[in-house]
């Protein structure tokens, strides 16, 4: 293996364990504010990983833009979607 | 299950030069003292960054342009649709230092968060805060409150014009909101 | 030396039945609509095992989330309806025996297949020149067997003429916040460049119309759900005729290779690429206007699709 696979799959693995983390959080966080936290931190970062191991493992620069607009899309989706689901619980309580 | 649902407040005032904004419903944007940018500005930018995206979702294939060009002019009618933000200007020095800060904030947030979902005994009390910021209403103040979600144990979970209702993962946390201020502060040329 | 993947595999298909059984036995709508969604983002990771990301491409986008968003939207026009009495057991047991009967066709038909192992690969690849495209599925799709997309889309249109004829309830919009805006100026245009970019790679790698149409359609849906866009206010004519399109458009392209080359839907030498990528454009923004229409739901009752 080159040292651009070894890191490749390196990054994808370590952003395997975030996906799980945010997954554990979810099941094991005591409210949907806290589950929200897990959902979209860990997931982020976990995608984050995975898109950087990927784009190092095809070293083509326009699959690498592609990839990280693909991560882009999911982040702001991902911070905008536990937004509006946290202001929907909010508003549901009180 | 420990349930505690705190209102901490913590509202500080800062003389504000910036004018009195009035802004409750999003369809409709009613600012003071703003500028716009021109409609013809717009057209020219959206058209321009759409067409840069869909070079990079096809490189080097001229023929793509027969779709490229009519679903370029489609995107760019919809931005038209949606209402337009004041014109803000953008630092190019401060959203470098911006995105090394947001970088290193989202790696220190998820890593908090994964460390308490695998903690096998971690019991914890999560809380709200009330954040009254000082961020011009706009890009600034959305930058703001979505950054906050991918910081360490904070997520915004309800936003009413400057006052921002912040969920904290745990209730011993002390989030560094100010510096995030200052780094969009920063971003934005402010 | 068997392949390391069967553990994959194997406990996809373990994931699958498991989640088609709890989301068939669950009690709470929301909760078997959700498993649902599940279902289709494990079987779209299915297909891509079988080597199939077009068809993957499309489960993902229309099965797990169009369909997703359509079936969450029903349920809450159903939440304030009175609740339906449990089905009667005749009932069950009709939907039961029919189910059966099926599932015994189609295991008889998997057996008796003649040779799995071919499928119709040979045949379509040999003939892939005469396509005017690269992608073989897409050759299959609006080429070689166009005749099945266009009745598709006859579906498609008589599903949206009859929400359209009985009226649905309008859907409720909540107000989303100050921070919808700036989100659904990221994601519209994107979503509308994304839709064009799997228009155009559909006639050579996985992509097409309809993949593209379930992306152009969310994007529409975003729109309307942020109340930027209101399509029986601003232009429902309009809309319904965007709806109409893709299938009359199907149908005058059908008659015009009838005049021009004598065989419905066998378009002239040469040109194939061209009456291909006008047919799916076409498909495209006449499907995601149908989604997002059927998404929408109607109010009234005049004018016709």
């Amino acid at each position: 293996m080159s040292w651009a696979e070894l890191l490749g799959v390196g990054l994808m693995g370590l952003g395997a364990v975030f996906f799980v983390a945010g997954t554990v959080g979810i099941l094991r966080f005591p409210d949907v504010f806290s589950r929200l936290h897990a959902v979209t931190k860990a997931d982020n970062l976990g995608l984050g990983l995975v898109a950087a191991g990927t784009g190092i493992m095809t070293a083509d620069g326009f699959v690498a833009a592609k990839l990280a607009l693909v991560w882009l899309l999911i982040a702001v989706s991902g911070a905008i979607g536990g937004h509006l689901i946290a202001r929907h619980a909010l508003r549901d309580k009180t | 299950m420990v349930r505690v649902d705190e209102k901490a407040r913590s509202s500080r005032q800062k003389p504000d030069l910036l004018p009195v904004i009035v802004q409750d419903r999003s369809s409709l944007p009613v600012k003071v003292g703003d500028t716009h940018p021109s409609t013809i500005a717009r057209t020219a930018l959206a058209a321009a960054v759409l067409a840069v995206l869909w070079w990079i979702l096809n490189p080097g294939d001229r023929l793509s342009w027969i779709i490229g060009v009519p679903t370029i002019l489609l995107g760019t009618g919809t931005v038209l649709l949606l209402p337009p933000a004041r014109s803000q200007h953008i630092s190019v020095a401060g959203s470098l230092r911006f995105v090394a800060y947001f970088i290193v904030q989202t790696v220190l947030g998820a890593v908090d968060v994964a460390r308490r979902a695998f903690h096998p005994f971690w019991v914890q009390q999560p809380a709200f805060l009330i954040w009254e910021t000082d961020l011009p209403e706009g890009p600034p103040r959305w930058m703001f409150a979505n950054t906050v979600t991918l910081l360490p144990g904070t997520l915004t979970a309800d936003i009413d014009g400057p006052r921002l209702t912040i969920n904290l993962l745990d209730r011993d946390l002390t989030p560094d909101l100010p510096t995030l201020e200052a780094r969009v502060r920063d971003l934005f040329a402010l | 030396m068997t392949d390391p993947w069967i553990v994959f595999d194997v406990t996809l298909a373990v994931g699958l039945l498991a989640v088609a059984w709890l989301s068939l036995a669950s009690r709470d709508a929301f909760r078997m609509i959700v498993l649902f969604m599940m279902f289709g983002l494990l079987a779209s990771l299915g297909w891509v095992r079988l080597n199939a990301p077009d068809v993957a491409l499309a489960e993902a986008a229309v099965g797990a989330g169009i369909t997703g968003a359509l079936l969450l939207r029903t349920l809450s026009a159903l939440r304030h309806e009175p609740k339906e009495p449990s089905t009667a057991l005749p009932t069950a047991f009709i939907a039961g025996v029919l189910s059966l009967m099926i599932t015994t066709a189609l295991v008889v038909a998997f057996i008796l297949a003649p040779d799995l192992a071919t499928g119709y690969d040979r045949d379509v690849g040999a003939r892939m020149d005469q396509s005017g495209v690269t992608n073989p599925v897409t050759a299959v799709l609006l080429n070689f067997r166009s005749y099945d997309t266009l009745l598709e889309i006859v579906v498609l249109a008589a599903a949206l003429t009859i929400v359209l004829m009985l009226g649905s309830k309008p859907i409720a919009l909540r107000p989303l916040g100050p921070l919808f805006v700036p989100f659904a100026k990221v994601i519209v245009p994107v979503s509308i460049i994304i839709a064009g970019y799997l228009l155009w790679l559909g006639a050579s790698r996985p992509g097409g119309a309809f993949q593209a149409a379930a992306v152009l359609g969310a994007g529409g849906i975003v729109l309307i759900l942020g109340r930027h866009y209101d399509p029986q206010e601003r232009h429902g004519g309009m809309i319904r005729l965007i709806c109409a399109i893709g299938l009359g458009g199907f149908v005058l392209a059908a008659i015009g290779a009838q005049i021009l080359t004598g065989d419905m839907l066998r378009y002239p030498q040469g040109q194939e690429k061209i009456w291909i990528i006008i047919i799916e454009a076409t498909l495209t923004v006449s499907v995601a206007a149908t989604l997002a229409a059927l998404f929408v739901g109607a109010t009234r009752r005049e004018g016709r699709p």
